[in-house]
């Protein structure tokens, strides 16, 4: 039998220190030796990633992105910074300094490489949103008819508003930092996610730095996209942690084992017992807060919901979805939240977003329903002509998806063999699900729907390794010798765990990296691409059009160029494209016939990573742009107004004088009205106020009465005249919306 | 320089939300607090947006209005209730709790402790 002998530790760090961390009264600190070897070579990691970056030639990348051209002291640092986590986490304590460190390591050293390696911001859609950005600060307005994404402009607004009042004129460092910097901001609601679970300390730092490693889909630039997500995790993170179902409710009576279930036998009531059994919830007891705390974080969640709605259109959907997912497992009390939320999420729909949806009602509601030509669409779909090793990556990236979600249900189910009901995560992983049906989405939701479940998947992953609900050894018979004891007992009882997490941890890290810069040939910006349109803005004065090349049909593809199109100026480009000559990349007649139709403004751009672009995802010719540059420069009816290596810019020599298109005044919001639509607009907010008071009142009700007061189910009658209230309302509001669909074309 | 500025026009509101919530723990109450600010300014930008009124001083002014207007609320909360409610005991239910942890009633006042007085 093992004897621990607790050495003398100084009080402040034997104090416990709040969630989890001082868990194990028993636990024995770390050797001083012991720490201090991992800080040196959490140093070595981080020198070894960094150092080297200096000497990559990004020009020799192939189809395999940033991987191929990294160097191999680099990808040595990255594991030895995973391997260094893993070390402090096989630690007998948690040490939250050194774990936070490590982690924000973690984070500037896989979002942040390209900061080493580009000049500029990497990634082209980005630049579209700087052009929002620079379209409002410049018009103080928006124009829906210019794009659909001007329909929910609350984050372009946001940006711009913060961008100006700051005085930050240049925005390129607020896209080039965006990556690392959302993805510190998504642990701060992750944190108070994580806190309220019945996990131990390892398996919450586990899950904290997954969220980071796994988190390669790329949707966290600076974009509505990144930003409704941070909404989404603070909605979530306020639900689980103050507005949860106490936990009595959770282990009734009726649910514990009684002679009669004791008596079923068989594999029918195995089954049974082991799904709904009795089970202890995965969640923490919820901590007691007053009727007016919960009244400001209710409003706290409403502003939350109106902001993200304003912000992002698919977000909110899984907002409500979430909540209402928490309440049907009885995990959220906030049984209104999920109606406020739809009727907040519809009323957007149909009175800000008409100018997207009148024009083109079969396309948008098309999407719903096709669940499998969507699956289809967003997984294998995404593959097609493509170069092997994109192709590759992008089965890599499939596989990627695949084992996260296969090793949370694996989690999942070991949770659950240890008596363990972690209702949270399963809703929080199967909601993102929901919104496979909704939309079509340019054949990306797949890609949405892993980055929404990730929160949750991680979670479980790190269960996977760590299932245990709380840090304590087992209690086992010291008379009986188990097997691999040395392993199993003691203080090296977390070693395998901790050595199996690490594999799974490398191989995400290095997947991450594989997957995330993939695309990196064409998906880094160069200073010349942006140079290209700015000579273009300086070159002529009234709307340009833009005449780029496709190698496949770019209505067929739904493509843009990969270029900073529209960085600024963005009313003042029109795009028309040019199918290649996949025989004679010298034939340049069908662009000098596109540039005749654009009349003054016509320019031809090409630049190279739009070049390899189409490399790599369309099969053209890897010589076809520089034989078609040429062709270009050679022809005697064009000049070329700006060539470098990286980007070039050609116009005609002598460009018709029509067709000029005069540049568009801003339109606005682009709301249209309709005979119901005045009476929705006074019915809205007094549905709203209606549905907000009644969840105000639900929770003074719900509050624990003093002794004497009427039973529960008698308190909530008194709900009924809010009830009775808001019922016709929502009908009224239901009328208006389904009115203007009808009406409005 | 500008991201001074930035962290300035942020905190305010989060100082604002800071002093609404006194009853929170301190992690919970910084988070929230982020949020509330992070949504503050964001939802005065999306107003000033959609009534067509969009300025960036106008935005400052917003953001400050709406900041005191939280933060007044706060004070009005504190001086009704001058004593704030003692923070509620450290939760004994927590799956943590070993038995060590549960302070031990202590019988001082045995009915047969007159047998050891002197």
């Amino acid at each position: 039998m093992r004897v621990t002998v607790r050495r003398e530790r100084p009080p402040e760090e034997a104090a416990p220190r709040g969630d989890g961390a001082g868990a194990a009264p028993a636990a024995p600190d770390a050797r001083r030796p012991v720490l201090l070897a991992v800080v040196a070579a959490m140093a070595t990691g981080t020198a070894l990633f960094w150092l080297p970056l200096r000497g990559v030639d990004l020009d020799a990348m192939n189809g395999y992105g940033l991987i191929g051209v990294l160097p191999v002291a680099t990808l040595l640092g990255a594991a030895v910074l995973v391997l260094t986590f893993m070390a402090s986490l096989a630690l007998p304590r948690p040490h939250r300094l050194l774990l936070s460190a490590q982690v924000g390591l973690l984070i500037i050293s896989l979002h942040g490489v390209t900061l080493a390696l580009e000049p500029i911001a990497r990634f082209p859609t980005v630049w579209q949103t700087a052009g929002f950005i620079e379209y409002i600060e410049r018009t103080r307005t928006v124009d829906w008819y210019l794009d659909a994404r001007f329909n929910t402009p609350g984050f372009f607004s946001f940006m711009a508003f913060v961008l100006k009042a700051v005085g930050q004129g240049n925005i390129e460092p607020v896209l080039r930092w965006a990556p690392p910097v959302t993805n510190l901001l998504y642990l701060l609601p992750y944190i108070l996610i994580l806190r309220v679970l019945r996990a131990t300390w390892r398996a919450k730092w586990f899950a904290a730095w997954l969220f980071v490693a796994a988190n390669w889909v790329g949707q966290d630039y600076l974009s509505p996209q990144a930003f409704a997500y941070l909404l989404y995790l603070f909605f979530v993170a306020i639900l689980v942690n103050w507005f949860r179902h106490h936990d009595e409710t959770t282990r009734r009576a009726g649910r514990r084992r009684t002679r009669e279930t004791r008596e079923r036998a068989g594999a029918f009531w195995r089954v049974y017992g082991w799904l709904f059994g009795p089970k202890d919830p995965g969640e923490l007891p919820a901590p007691k807060v007053s009727v007016r705390e919960q009244s400001i974080l209710l409003f706290l969640l409403f502003a939350l919901l109106l902001v993200g709605t304003a912000a992002h259109q698919l977000t909110p959907f899984l907002m409500t979805a979430a909540c209402g997912g928490l309440v049907l497992l009885r995990r959220c009390s906030l049984r209104g939240m999920p109606i406020i939320a739809g009727v907040v999420y519809a009323a957007w729909v149909s009175f800000m977003t008409v100018g997207y949806w009148a024009s083109r009602k079969e396309e948008v509601f098309g999407g719903l329903g096709k669940v499998f030509s969507n699956v289809e669409q967003s997984t294998g779909g995404r593959i097609g002509d493509v170069d092997g090793a994109t192709q590759q990556l992008q089965y890599l990236r499939i596989l990627i998806a695949v084992t996260v979600l296969g090793l949370a249900v694996a989690g999942l189910l070991r949770r659950r063999a240890r008596g363990i009901d972690d209702r949270v995560a399963l809703v929080l992983m199967l909601v993102p699900f929901s919104s496979v049906g909704l939309q079509n989405y340019g054949g990306e939701i797949g890609l949405r729907i892993y980055f929404f479940m990730l929160p949750a998947a991680c979670l479980l992953i790190a269960y996977l390794f760590f299932p245990a609900p709380f840090d304590a050894p087992r209690v086992r018979d010291p008379k009986v010798a188990p097997r691999f004891g040395r392993w199993r007992t003691g203080r090296r009882r977390h070693l395998p765990a901790v050595a199996v997490a690490s594999l799974f941890a490398l191989s995400i890290a290095g997947g991450f990296l594989a997957v995330r810069y993939g695309n990196e040939k064409y998906e880094q910006v160069r200073p010349s691409d942006v140079r290209a349109f700015d000579v273009m803005l300086a070159d002529y004065k009234q709307t340009i059009g833009v005449v780029w090349l496709s190698a496949d049909d770019p209505n067929a593809v739904g493509g843009m160029p990969s270029m900073p199109w529209s960085y600024r100026s963005w009313e003042r480009f029109n795009y028309a494209a040019v199918v290649a000559d996949r025989e004679d990349p010298a034939n340049v007649s069908q662009i000098i016939e596109t540039l005749k139709q654009q009349g003054p403004g016509g320019f031809f751009v090409t630049t190279r990573s739009h070049e390899d672009f189409q490399v790599l995802n369309s099969g053209l010719r890897a010589d076809y742009a520089a034989r078609m540059r040429a062709a270009l420069a050679a022809s005697p009816q064009i000049t070329t107004v700006f060539a470098d290596r990286d980007a070039a810019v050609y116009r005609l020599r002598t460009p018709p004088a029509q067709p000029v298109v005069a540049v568009p005044k801003p339109a606005g919001l682009g709301l249209r009205s309709s005979p119901w639509t005045p009476a929705g607009l006074i019915y809205l907010p007094i549905l709203l106020a209606v549905l907000l008071a009644r969840e105000l009142r639900r929770l003074r009700l719900l509050a624990p009465a003093g002794p004497g007061g009427e039973p529960p189910e008698q308190r909530m009658r008194r709900l009924r005249p809010l009830t009775v209230l808001a019922l016709p309302l929502l009908l009224s509001v239901a009328a208006v919306i389904i009115e203007r669909f009808l009406v409005i074309t | 320089m500008s991201l001074l500025l930035a962290l300035l026009l942020f905190a305010v509101p989060v100082a604002a939300f800071w002093s609404l919530l006194p009853v929170l723990d301190p992690i919970g109450r910084l988070i929230v607090a982020i949020a509330g600010g992070i949504a503050a300014v964001a939802a005065v930008a999306q107003v000033m947006i959609m009534m067509g009124a969009w300025s960036p001083g106008g935005g400052v002014a917003g953001v400050l209005a709406l900041s005191a207007a939280v933060a007044g609320l706060g004070a009005a909360h504190r001086r009704r209730r001058p004593a704030p409610p003692d923070p509620a005991p450290p939760a004994t239910s927590r799956a943590d709790v070993t038995r060590a942890d549960i302070p031990v009633q202590r019988l001082d006042e045995d009915e047969e402790e007159w047998l050891f007085r002197d």
